[in-house]
């Protein structure tokens, strides 16, 4: 990469820094008040009880369980895409990786609040570590989920390192403010072997450890349903499924991300329609792996059909959830994967499109797996009926707000891209040949 | 003709009445005799016996006996233990084997019947022998599954020894790094 090629990144990298259009003022007005109704409705929750919700005698998780997997999930797929990238060194993951690890942590946040939420009463969350039993997996749902935080706040700054001193420098007069800050931060950052070597060695630490830990956070959950007795919960793969699940839906989301944030802080020029081919390509191949998964464990309990199974197979594949079922089976599965992967123009907007239906599609997978195995019988007068009210949606808006509005405030103060990883992944080219333009680009339309 | 007829009939009537009355009158007050002793087998506790007869010192035979113990569970109340059949002495036999060592009152009732009144005794007696403590049945894998609970924990343990060190030793790297190029070194 040339001195001017780098500039132009730097400068691109720390532009949202510091800055505050109209439009950054309206989009977090408007975030913030689905935000602020969300902790409204739950304030209104905590008020007048879990009774405010559809939650009920048999249905008693409802869209808080799905949204913690759900977001949970997400956050997973920022964190693997990251971890995956960092580790197969590839080298148009530069620009890719600050907002995959920051897209993980903004989910993560949201998704491990909504137990909480789903407790109705929150002081009763200590009762899990003050009264562990240590046979249950929630205790080590609790476990998971705060190793998972910690780690991913750690592989998120370990990178920011490097680039805290290189926004200091680029920033100028703009970091009047936040010079204190990213001076105490950048640990007097000077880019010496001696700091590279520490560096690196850190973040391949939290690479390799990250991947483990997502996919342990991810199995501990299906745990907590596959060793509950519920029609449809008690199936051996539930753990690759949810892992599976979990990978593709945050591989759709960080797309999404990359695409909002490309075209909001004008990041064309490095992020391009290759880096878009190549997360389709990823997540094309984890799709295909979960219809697979998704496919045998159908067959397997359709074959079967255990009493407690038939009830909940009927209700999905033709009864009441059959419109969900199959809208997230075709609408949310097979047709955003040939989307996505197909030859063609716009590659940018169908790998946007196809994530749009994926992570839509994701939700309603996850609303197939908590609702219909609570509600279906396991006895014959064991009916449920789950309707989510005003409070329950409120709070889902609000949270599903609070990711974009978390990262638009993140990458107000911190670099949207990693300058370092760019510089680290220029140094590495085994072959450097003179060309047009550096390895970070490249070529095709939007 | 008339007049006797009405005089026979009064007569019935009274002497029916007074009949029914003398019936009523013959209902007998019962008593019970209750004691405890020790079973004949250690592991069977207590026989607790009673004894019913009517005032005239006949036995009730066929006699419901039902047993409780007086407790405080959330306030005094009785718990039942059981019940027995008196034999034509009178006699019932219950076997008790008491939970707790130590004092236990006993209530034994008779609920009354025909020409036989209602009746209760209590006593108290100190149980030596109870029945040994729950130990719940070895499950199978449990020996295996602690084993995984400490190794899932000492799992945990190392990776948040690795998180740590990751955080750690790159602080103490950079900085070391930084003070080793000196104030004015450049950046990266």
């Amino acid at each position: 990469m040339d001195r001017l090629a780098r500039a132009r990144y730097v400068e691109r990298a720390v532009w949202p820094i510091g800055r505050g259009d109209r439009n950054f003022w309206i989009s977090v007005a408007i975030l913030s008040l689905a935000v602020l109704a969300g902790v409204y409705a739950w304030i209104y929750q905590l008020r007048n009880g879990l009774g405010v919700t559809g939650l009920n005698q048999k249905v008693s998780w409802g869209f808080y369980i799905i949204n913690c997997v759900f977001f949970i999930g997400i956050s997973y797929g920022g964190a693997m895409t990251s971890a995956i990238l960092r580790l197969t060194n590839a080298k148009w993951r530069a620009p890719l990786t600050r907002i995959a690890e920051a897209t993980a942590v903004a989910a993560l946040v949201v998704g491990a609040v909504y137990p909480i939420i789903d407790l109705g009463r929150p002081d009763r969350f200590l009762t899990i570590p003050l009264y562990a039993q240590v046979g249950s997996p929630i205790v080590w749902d609790l476990v998971a989920i705060s190793t998972y935080i910690v780690a991913s706040f750690v592989f998120l700054y370990l990178p920011l390192i490097p680039d805290f001193a290189v926004a200091l420098a680029a920033l100028g007069d703009r970091s009047r403010f936040l010079g204190p800050l990213y001076r105490s931060l950048s640990l007097g950052w000077r880019g010496t072997p001696a700091q590279e070597k520490a560096l690196r060695r850190g973040v391949g630490i939290m690479a390799i450890l990250i991947i483990p830990l997502a996919v342990s956070v991810h199995s501990v959950l299906a745990l907590l349903f596959a060793v509950t007795a519920r029609g449809g919960w008690h199936s051996t793969i539930f753990a690759p499924l949810f892992v599976l699940a979990a990978m593709l839906s945050g591989v759709a989301a960080v797309i999404l991300v990359v695409g909002a944030l490309r075209r909001v802080y004008g990041l064309q020029e490095f992020i391009a329609a290759k880096h878009f081919r190549y997360l389709s390509y990823l997540l094309v191949a984890l799709g295909v792996g979960y219809l697979y998964f998704m496919v045998s464990e159908y067959v397997t309990e359709g074959y079967l059909l255990e009493s407690t199974t038939t009830p909940v197979l009927e209700a999905i594949f033709t009864g009441a959830y059959a419109p969900a079922f199959w809208a997230f089976s075709v609408g949310g599965l097979i047709f955003p994967l040939i989307l996505a992967v197909a030859p063609g123009r716009f590659p940018i907007g169908r790998a946007c499109i196809a994530s749009v239906l994926v992570v839509a599609g994701m939700w309603l997978k996850r609303f197939l797996i908590v609702v219909p195995g609570m509600a279906e019988p396991i006895m014959p007068w064991d009916w449920g009926r789950y309707s989510p009210t005003w409070v329950e949606i409120t709070i889902t808006i609000g949270s599903a707000a609070a990711i974009p509005l978390i990262l638009i405030i993140f990458f107000r103060f911190f670099p949207v891209m990693s300058v370092h990883e760019m510089d680290e992944v220029e140094s590495a080219e085994p072959n450097p040949q003179p060309r047009l333009q550096p390895a970070y680009v490249g070529g095709g339309d939007d | 003709m008339i007049r006797r007829v009405a005089l026979s009939i009064s007569i019935s009537v009274i002497a029916m009445l007074l009949l029914s009355t003398a019936a009523v009158a013959v209902t007998q007050k019962a008593t019970i005799q209750l004691s405890v002793v020790a079973a004949e087998k250690l592991e069977q506790g207590y026989a607790v016996t009673v004894r019913v007869r009517t005032d005239d010192g006949k036995p009730v035979n066929d006699a419901t006996i039902r047993f409780y113990e007086s407790v405080d569970l959330f306030g005094a109340r009785e718990m039942s233990l059981g019940s027995a059949t008196t034999d034509g002495q009178g006699q019932a036999t219950f076997l008790y084997l008491p939970a707790q060592l130590g004092s236990h009152q006993i209530v034994a009732r008779f609920a009354g019947r025909d020409q036989v009144a209602a009746a209760e005794a209590e006593t108290t007696f100190e149980a030596s022998v109870a029945a040994p403590s729950y130990q719940p049945e070895t499950v199978a894998l449990s020996g295996f599954t602690q084993v995984v609970t400490v190794a899932v924990g000492i799992v945990v343990l190392t990776v948040w020894a690795l998180i740590a060190f990751a955080l750690i030793s790159t602080a103490r790297g950079v900085r070391r790094g930084a003070r080793d190029l000196g104030p004015k070194g450049d950046l990266a």
